[in-house]
């Protein structure tokens, strides 16, 4: 839960306001719609760990 | 053949596929309420992903998107940005509702908010949040609808005939099949859009400007406050950071809580696979970021479009490109519109029946309220064509209103699971201040502060009435709460 409210503090001021630039340009895009995709690919990393994790523990019992 | 035509019959082939899957998709769920507006409580991974990704895919991020990266730039990514961690507060409470929506019988949201508290008033409250919120959506949604089809036959059928064709297809497999023929067709549409997307997202860049890196290299040097974080305001003048960070606040307090969303939760067939579709549900967003390209490609080559969410079917129409990918482009503006509407429309004639009507009126059997939410549809249905076509009315500001009103169920829903302490009267007061809250603040732009979303200062509003008045009032009885805080 922690974790949801710290994703949700990068996506907007200020820390947004630190990576929301122009250079460096990845994959040919500006790097704050990179950053946007990083987050979405951290974001669900995380998630699904945890969910594998929980899932694992389900299941043992 | 003249090229309209064949761009016509591809749109109509899309049209008749939707129709079949939707009253195909009907017999496999029970003729119950709860088979009509929770599937039975068995919709699998799939089919659960695309009905909420189909859902946000709406008329606003298939135009709209485009739109808001071709006329403010980066402002556009705050769409993308809740969507990532909108759905989120549903992994804590999500597995909880649905445990509790299978042991007493609950199918739309307001039914569990008025049982945890008792109150037959909190379900009204809702029940005309809800509908207040959601009959703007589905007007956009319908003229949108209507917009594709006379643009793709030139003129030939107006608006309102456009509007008609497509919920009149809309409303025939709602209205059989229920939230079954929601989930097919939105998972078909969602294909169809997804596909859409990557592929003109990528095209339209390589055509207008040899690739996406040149494209934004070039906009860098052209216009670089349109690239920088959090890009333009409506009038073309850098957005501030007070605006973007509460727009995508309020947006993610909102987001998990629109009803046609909320009433998944009940769909799902156990929570594991509720769990799943919730992990993978930010994986859509990627999908999100091609539209935005579209917007881009556009704005050196297609300079002043009004209005600008238009400039989707502009660049589609003025490109010379063949008549079939023109007709596949409609199909999926069409189905963009649709996958949102039907659901819409679903949710709101099963908020209006169950919620409201059922609040006055108790004692309804299962075969009477299917009934009455299959003529909700269509009265639903109705209202909102007569508003799309006929009606001058402006909808900004209902359209303003409707984000506000709907973040007010979030503190709702954390007290409800998280504050033993907290009372229906705390509750009602609460929704209640938020709401006019917001209103006011729409109302009187001096209270404008840092350009600070109006539904931020009716959370906090609302929050700080219900702990008040919570605390000033009696308690609720231990066991009843606990039954479902411990769910």
């Amino acid at each position: 839960m922690l974790f949801s409210v710290a994703a949700l503090a990068a996506l907007i001021w200020p820390l947004y306001s630190i990576f929301g630039t122009i250079e460096p340009f990845v994959l040919g895009i500006p790097f704050s719609l990179f950053y946007l995709v990083i987050l979405i690919g951290a974001v669900f990393s995380v998630m699904l760990a945890l969910f594998v994790w929980e899932d694992r523990n389900d299941r043992l019992g | 053949m003249p090229s309209w035509l064949i761009v016509f019959s591809v749109t109509i082939g899309y049209l008749l596929v939707s129709l079949a899957v939707g009253l195909f998709s009907g017999r496999k769920a029970s003729s119950s309420t709860e088979g009509y507006v929770a599937g039975d409580r068995n919709l699998g991974f799939v089919v659960l992903y695309f009905i909420l990704g189909a859902s946000i895919y709406s008329a606003f991020a298939f135009l709209g998107g485009p739109g808001w990266a071709y006329s403010r730039g980066a402002a556009s990514f705050y769409i993308i940005a809740y969507g990532t961690v909108g759905l989120l507060p549903w992994y804590f409470v999500g597995p909880r509702i649905a445990r509790l929506g299978r042991q007493y019988g609950y199918v739309t949201q307001a039914q569990l908010f008025s049982d945890r508290y008792d109150s037959r008033t909190i379900s009204a409250i809702l029940a005309i949040i809800s509908l207040v919120a959601f009959v703007p959506y589905l007007i956009l949604q319908m003229q949108g609808a209507g917009y594709v089809f006379s643009v793709v036959t030139e003129g030939r059928i107006p608006v309102w005939g456009g509007a008609a064709i497509a919920y009149g297809v809309v409303l025939l497999y709602v209205f059989k099949s229920g939230v079954m023929g929601v989930a097919w067709t939105n998972t078909f549409q969602g294909i169809l859009m997804l596909s859409l997307a990557w592929v003109l997202g990528l095209y339209l860049p390589y055509k207008l400007h040899g690739g996406v890196g040149p494209m934004f290299e070039e906009l860098a040097e052209i216009a670089p406050d349109m690239l920088r974080a959090p890009g333009l305001d409506g009038s073309g003048n850098p957005w501030s950071w007070g605006g973007y960070s509460s727009s995508v606040l309020i947006s993610v307090l909102g987001f998990s809580m629109w009803p046609h969303y909320f009433m998944k939760i009940y769909t799902a067939r156990d929570t594991r696979t509720l769990k799943r579709m919730i992990v993978f549900y930010p994986t859509f967003q990627i999908f999100l970021v091609p539209i935005m390209f579209i917007g881009f490609a556009a704005v050196t080559t297609f300079p002043g479009v009004t209005p600008v969410d238009t400039i989707l079917p502009t660049i589609v129409t003025s490109m010379g490109l063949p008549p079939l990918a023109v007709g596949l482009f409609c199909a999926g503006a069409l189905a963009a519109s649709m996958s949102s509407g039907d659901a819409i429309v679903h949710a709101a004639a099963s908020v209006m029946v169950k919620d409201f009507y059922g609040v006055f009126r108790r004692g309804l059997n299962g075969a009477q309220e299917t009934r009455l939410i299959r003529l909700g549809v269509i009265a639903i249905g109705a209202v909102a064509y007569y508003f799309a076509v006929f009606s001058s009315y402006s909808l900004v500001y209902l359209l303003l209103l409707s984000y506000g009103f709907i973040a007010q169920i979030f503190p709702t829903l954390v007290a409800m699971f998280y504050w033993n302490r907290s009372t229906p009267a705390g509750v009602i007061s609460g929704l209640l201040t938020g709401c006019a809250v917001v209103i006011v603040w729409n109302l009187v732009p001096s209270l404008q502060w840092y350009d600070i979303h109006p539904g931020i200062w009716g959370v906090g509003a609302h929050v700080v009435t219900l702990v008040v008045v919570s605390l000033l009032t009696t308690p609720m009885d231990r066991a009843h709460v606990e039954k479902f805080v411990n769910a």
